[in-house]
């Protein structure tokens, strides 16, 4: 007797994203998530790293745009480029190493060697390869380049199509994130230190860019380590590590009424930012009157004079997403990148950022905020960790076919920078602009 | 040959080695508390993210808590919404090759916590690092805990237990 069996994708993309909800396929659909790595991250400007971490000629990192391995390098020119870590004779990674410095990359195969800017320098035993010169001269065996890289205040992006908008077009409003972190910075001066955290989830990349921006899942997701944290005594020794952390655990109990009047904004690009919900002035555990806060305050004078110091520092903001896979606290100093691994698998790499010349105490507030936020043992993030998984469990379930987005729809209002604020600090305003983002690229 | 192998090997305290065994044995038992006990007013639990790291003050860790923060780590345990502790993980630790460690009143072991939760089998591997003080009554407490993974640098899912 013949079935109809139940069909993953009863949709097109065009049709799974309607007004106010999500048709769960864009979650759990093997084929869906395949069309993403080739229609968004395929094609979408994809952060590579800092100019920092390729500071000086030689230096490289090694990272991925959706499932393309790249090497991104500075070659002895200066230029900083981006190409394929795959060689070009029998396609073995060049690289496995994140990140170092070379003189040229060679192959372990045959001992293809590649210069720092992709140039196939020397083949070993070259007459062997026939009558035609090797390596040879037209660069055709050079290593592929991604056609696109371009470099906003030292933040290092590309994009695997050789046309489209320029990271300016594409960042649009959030591109004032960026120069939010970078002014904060005495000196314009900003270096990726401090190790990397890493962590990993059984869910879809979309689920951690979505909770970045959401205001409201503190209160039930955090409500563990925000109780333990109330109830901790403060006259318990702590040698600075812990007290920023239960500073920030605490300030994810805020009352209601503090989330909702946060703002949160969204660009046509599918990018968001939220307002910050810290009370103490620029730094978890340092009020404005602490001699590093002060000190602080006076390097950045140093680099902008008194009033326009006042002026960076009274912008408030917390979470940035750039659409689809960077997430990033301008005023933390943490960023993170989002990589998708499989449709229902996802990891997460974090990156902290010490700004040289501000007091040395910033840097360790921001390692410990970074464990608190990013580490994999962290009573905040463990949580989080485990709602991910849960989603992706339910939206596997045939139960019901749609996600809900329409938390403050119908409010959104246009705001000068071009960007629409939600209602409230607890709309879902991130969610409907990073679909009809979704529903663009997918469908066009 | 290493410079550590050819040391003479100074001698492992009898003491300080079952309160190793205690304290792992209070971890599997859930009995929090009274691990938490064991620790000094003033200590440190800390799982790195680099081998060999040498400071968790400039260099994120996977875990690193002063008594302050260690305190709140256990208090979560006995709150309904831990929610990455719904199912509980159940767990077995293996402690051996105990042997006195690099620094007076310390002791080196390799360590294993296996972990079960959630229809889901995990396994943290790699050598802890014991220091104790003197606690003023003829006893021991523990003022730290370093526990160096052997996939300390990986891509690890959320670690929601005390190792």
């Amino acid at each position: 007797m013949d079935m109809p069996l139940p069909t993953r994708s009863r949709l097109e993309p065009a049709e799974m994203v309607q007004e106010g909800r999500v048709h769960r396929a864009a979650y759990v659909d093997p084929a869906i998530f395949e069309m993403e790595m080739d229609r968004i991250f395929g094609r979408a400007w994809l952060y590579l790293c800092h100019e920092s971490q390729v500071a000086t000629p030689g230096r490289f990192f090694a990272t991925q745009m959706g499932r393309e391995p790249v090497i991104v390098a500075r070659a002895r020119d200066g230029v900083i480029r981006a190409m394929f870590n795959r060689c070009t004779h029998r396609g073995a990674k060049l690289t496995m190493d994140e990140t170092g410095q070379a003189k040229r990359f060679v192959c372990c195969y045959h001992g293809w060697a590649f210069d720092l800017d992709g140039k196939l320098a020397e083949v070993p035993l070259p007459e062997g390869y026939g009558d035609s010169a090797y390596p040879p001269e037209d660069g055709s065996l050079d290593l592929v380049r991604v056609p696109r890289v371009e470099n906003y205040r030292g933040f290092i992006f590309a994009s695997l199509a050789a046309e489209g908008p320029t990271l300016a077009e594409f960042l649009g409003p959030v591109a004032s994130s960026f120069d939010d972190m970078v002014d904060r910075a005495p000196g314009g001066l900003l270096e990726v230190a401090g190790g990397v955290s890493r962590h990993a989830y059984d869910g879809n990349w979309k689920l951690v860019i979505e909770n970045h921006n959401d205001t409201l899942h503190p209160r039930f997701v955090h409500a563990s380590s925000v109780a333990a944290a109330r109830d901790q005594k403060d006259t318990v020794h702590s040698d600075g590590a812990g007290e920023v952390q239960i500073k920030q655990m605490r300030q994810n109990g805020a009352p209601a009424a503090v989330w909702e009047s946060l703002g949160i904004w969204a660009s046509a690009s599918g990018h968001s930012f939220m307002g910050d919900y810290h009370t103490d002035a620029h730094m978890a555990a340092r009020p404005a009157e602490d001699p590093v806060q002060m000190a602080y305050g006076r390097a950045l004078e140093e680099t902008h004079g008194v009033e326009r110091t006042e002026e960076i520092l009274s912008i408030q903001r917390f979470n940035t997403v750039v659409y689809p896979n960077l997430s990033f606290m301008s005023r933390f100093r943490q960023l993170r990148v989002v990589q998708p691994i499989s449709v229902n698998r996802t990891v997460v790499t974090t990156y902290t950022f010490r700004m040289p010349l501000a007091p040395p105490e910033m840097f360790r507030d921001s390692i410990a905020f970074a464990n608190v936020v990013n580490g994999v043992g962290s009573l905040v993030l463990t949580d989080d960790l485990e709602t991910y998984a849960r989603v992706q469990d339910g939206l596997a379930s045939q139960g019901g076919d749609w996600v809900d987005v329409k938390r403050g729809m119908g409010g959104d209002a246009n705001e000068a920078n071009g960007t629409l604020r939600g209602q409230t600090g607890t709309s879902e305003i991130h969610l409907r602009a990073q679909f009809a983002a979704w529903r663009r690229w997918m469908t066009a | 040959m290493s410079a550590v192998l050819e040391a003479p090997a100074p001698a492992l305290d009898p003491a300080l080695a079952s309160l190793v065994i205690q304290e792992s044995a209070l971890l599997d038992a859930w009995k929090l508390e009274e691990w938490l006990a064991m620790y000094a007013p003033v200590c440190a639990y800390w799982v790195p993210t680099e081998w060999d790291q040498a400071s968790p003050h400039d260099t994120v860790s996977h875990i690193y808590d002063d008594r302050r923060l260690l305190e709140t780590r256990v208090r979560r345990f006995r709150h309904a919404m831990f929610h990455a502790q719904k199912p509980p993980s159940r767990t077995v630790r293996l402690v051996t090759n105990l042997r006195a460690g690099p620094v007076p009143n310390s002791t080196l072991c390799s360590y294993e916590v296996a972990e079960f939760r959630n229809n889901r089998h995990r396994r943290y591997v790699g050598r802890a690092t014991h220091e104790f003080e003197a606690d003023g009554a003829g006893g021991w407490l523990i003022s730290r805990k370093r526990f160096d993974m052997i996939d300390c640098d990986a891509v690890l899912d959320g670690i929601s237990i005390i190792l």
